[in-house]
Order: C-alpha cells, then structure tokens, then sequence
C-alpha cells in the first residue's frame, strides 16, 4: 500500500485523483476537467510526470484500451490517499474558516 | 510524411526511451488534443523538455534516492570524461616546461603540476575501482538480453577505439621518424594528422562515456553498491577540483616566471600569459567541475533522503 500524503491542494497528483475519483479519464479530459474545477491548466509534461508517479505508487491504473488515448482510474489505494488528504485540507479549512468566523458550508 | 518540429512524438524525445514505450504515444495523443491546429508556443516545448529531463532524473527530487544516487555519479562520470579530454590537453601544453623554467621559479609550478598528476591518478584510481564494483551487474544485464539494446553504441565506440589506437601507432612511428622541430610546428602534414588525431581521441572518449552511461542506467545495483558509486564519483569530482586549482595555479606561476613558454616563444622573451589553448583547456575543466558538483550536490541530497527514509 502506498505511504504517500498530500497536503496541498493544487499539487498535481491531488488533482488528478480528484478528477478520477469522478469516473475513468484520459489525459486530455483529466487537463480540461481539472481546469473546470480548480481553474489550473495543467501542461503534458506536468499532467504525465504525476500520472506516472500515481500509477508507480498503485493509486491509479490504465484501463484497455485500443486507442492511444488510455483512460485511467483511480485505485482503493489511490481513493484512501484521497479521502486522507481530503480529511487534512478539511482540518485546516475548518480551523481557519472558524477562525475567520466563516462557514465552510456558504463558501462552497 | 516528414516529421516537423512540431510533430508531438519528436516533442517526448527528452523523455527516456523505457518511459517513451509506455507512455509515449499517449502523450503525444494529449499533446496534439491540447494544440488543435496551434503551434507550440517555446514555453509550451520548454516545459516538455524540462519534464522529460527531469524523468530522467537529472532535476528534481521526484524519482527514488537511489536513483537519483546514480543518476549523479553518471553526471559525475559524464563530467569525468570530458575532463580527461582537458587533462590530456593541458598535459601535452605542459609538455617539458620543468626543462625550460628558470630554476628559481620552478618550484611552484612543478609542485602544481605534480599535484594534477596526483589528483589524476587518485580520480583514475577510483574510476576503475567504480568500474569493477559495476563489472557483475554488466555481466548480468548482458546475459539478460541486455546487449540487443547496447550493441549499436558499444560497437560504434569500439570501432572508433579502434580507429584512435590505429592513429596512435601511426602517429607515433611518424612522430619517430621527425625532428622534434618537425614534431613542434614545422611540418604541417604532422601538425594536421596530429590535430585529426586529437579530435579522434576525443571522439572516441565521448562516444565511450555515453556507452557507458547507457550502460549505467540499465544495471542492476544494490542500494549498498549505488552508495559506494556514489561515494566514489565525490571523490573524483574532488580530484577534478583539486587539478583545475592547480592547473590554474600552475598558468599562473607560468605567466610570472616563464610567459614565453605558453607560446613556445624563445626563452626569456615576452610575451602575453593569455593562450586560446590554455583557455579552452581551463573553460573545459571548468564546465567538468561545475557539472560534476551539480552531480555531487544530487549524491548528498539523495543520501539525506535516503537516511530520513524519504523521497
């Protein structure tokens, strides 16, 4: 099982398994659905060096395909390290919201 | 159809040809959905670049340390071979100066130059050493079908081995037969096949070293042999480091006491210490020094994450 934790959420490899965690894509709709939602445009060099580095760490896996255009999707251990670096981004947004007086809930 | 600088599967070729295989074509794929009918912009084939040699594991911190272990003492290697090519040409520059410096300026650049042979064979020591450490892992990757994938770059840097030591003999028996004048100027047939030759030999060093580089990236090490490689190629940067100081010591010492002699001028005449060869010789070990601690700084780093277990 991998041991990687993310901490920040625009690193690459959160938003890749964000944007899997929504169902099997392959690299030009994992760049166009990461846009939509983070407002990050994501080049091929950047995009494939964390696809690589996620699929080396089991988090994700290429799914058959006949085209050149593979799909990926997200693995258990890929949706753990999700759900964990989800739970810390969480911690510290509460904290600060609350600090600010703000609720997480009306941002969204 | 010919392939345009724009043509996507040209753009991976930084990537590593292992890499390249498996995820080639789908980059490519990617690249082109990402272009449509556009040009690459220079920043867009920068950043290509940048990611496929940083997979290479030549920048950043994103493969294992171990590898990033070895990637360094290529580096190192690398840098080596390309110092050994200003070594040989600051040695014959040097070439009989104890005979015509003065003796009461002498000392100084003798003691600089015996420091450069000394470093030299420390650093060549310690090669061969990192050689033979390397020597079963070779012989198992060839016995594992590795030689297929080796064979055009062994057999292109043997052929030119062969061509350069058929070119030394000759030019030895030739330089035999000729007057030390002859060998130092005055027979421009000499002077030519001298320079040809010197360009062979250095060929032959660089077509070798990618051999061996190409070699280095496919074995199979132990993390305890990566170290040892890796601690080895910190001490021939070192010795590289330690000979461009005294050869820089040594140019110095010269231009005071002895400036004719970096033209081959008369003795005691004058004239200036800046010399094109001496320059070049000097940017080389420069270039070598500078690329064998970045490769030294990426040994530390990766022995740092290997000690807190990370990376």
């Amino acid at each position: 099982m991998s041991t990687q934790t993310f901490r920040r959420p625009n690193d690459p490899p959160v938003l890749i398994l964000t944007s899997l965690a929504g169902g099997p894509k392959h690299g030009h709709a994992l760049a166009k659905d990461i846009e939509g939602f983070a407002g990050i445009g994501l080049g091929p060099g950047t995009l494939y060096g964390a696809i690589t580095r996620l699929e080396e760490w089991g988090l994700i896996e290429p799914m058959p395909s006949d085209d050149r255009r593979r799909p990926y999707r997200i693995t258990a251990a890929g949706a753990e390290a999700l759900a964990a670096a989800v739970a810390e981004m969480n911690r510290v947004a509460t904290v600060g919201a609350g600090r600010l007086g703000l609720s997480l809930g009306a941002m969204a | 159809m010919k392939a345009s600088h724009s043509d996507p599967s040209r753009m991976v070729r930084w990537y590593p040809t292992a890499w390249r295989e498996r995820y080639g074509d789908e980059m490519a794929a990617l690249i082109e959905d990402q272009l449509g009918d556009q040009a690459p912009s220079l920043r867009f084939r920068l950043s290509i670049a940048r990611a496929g040699i940083r997979e290479r594991a030549i920048v950043g911190r994103s493969a294992a340390p171990t590898e990033r272990a070895r990637t360094g003492a290529l580096i190192v290697f690398g840098a080596w071979s390309a110092f050994v090519i200003a070594g040989a040409s600051f040695s014959k520059l040097a070439e009989h100066f104890s005979v015509v410096v003065p003796a009461p300026h002498r000392a100084l650049p003798w003691t600089a130059f015996q420091v450069v042979q000394i470093a030299a064979l420390v650093a060549a020591s310690l090669f061969a050493v990192g050689i033979v450490i390397a020597l079963p892992a070779v012989s198992r990757l060839l016995r594992a079908g590795g030689w297929s994938t080796l064979r055009r770059s062994v057999l292109r840097s043997a052929v030119l081995g062969g061509a350069a030591a058929t070119g030394t003999i000759g030019l030895a028996v030739w330089a035999h037969a000729i007057s030390s004048a002859q060998r130092n100027g005055t027979d421009p047939g000499y002077g030519v096949a001298f320079v040809v030759w010197a360009v062979l030999v250095a060929a032959t060093i660089c077509v070798w070293a990618r051999a061996g580089i190409a070699i280095g990236r496919r074995i199979q090490l132990s993390r305890r042999q990566l170290v040892l490689e890796s601690g080895l190629a910190i001490g021939v940067a070192g010795a590289m480091g330690a000979m461009t100081v005294s050869t820089a010591i040594w140019w110095a010492s010269m231009a005071v006491s002895a400036p004719w002699f970096l033209h081959g001028s008369p003795v005691g005449t004058a004239g200036s210490p800046v010399d094109l060869r001496l320059i070049v010789t000097m940017a080389v070990m420069l270039a070598s020094v500078v690329a064998g601690e970045y490769g030294v700084a990426r040994i530390g780093r990766s022995w740092a994450d290997m000690l807190r277990g990370t990376g």
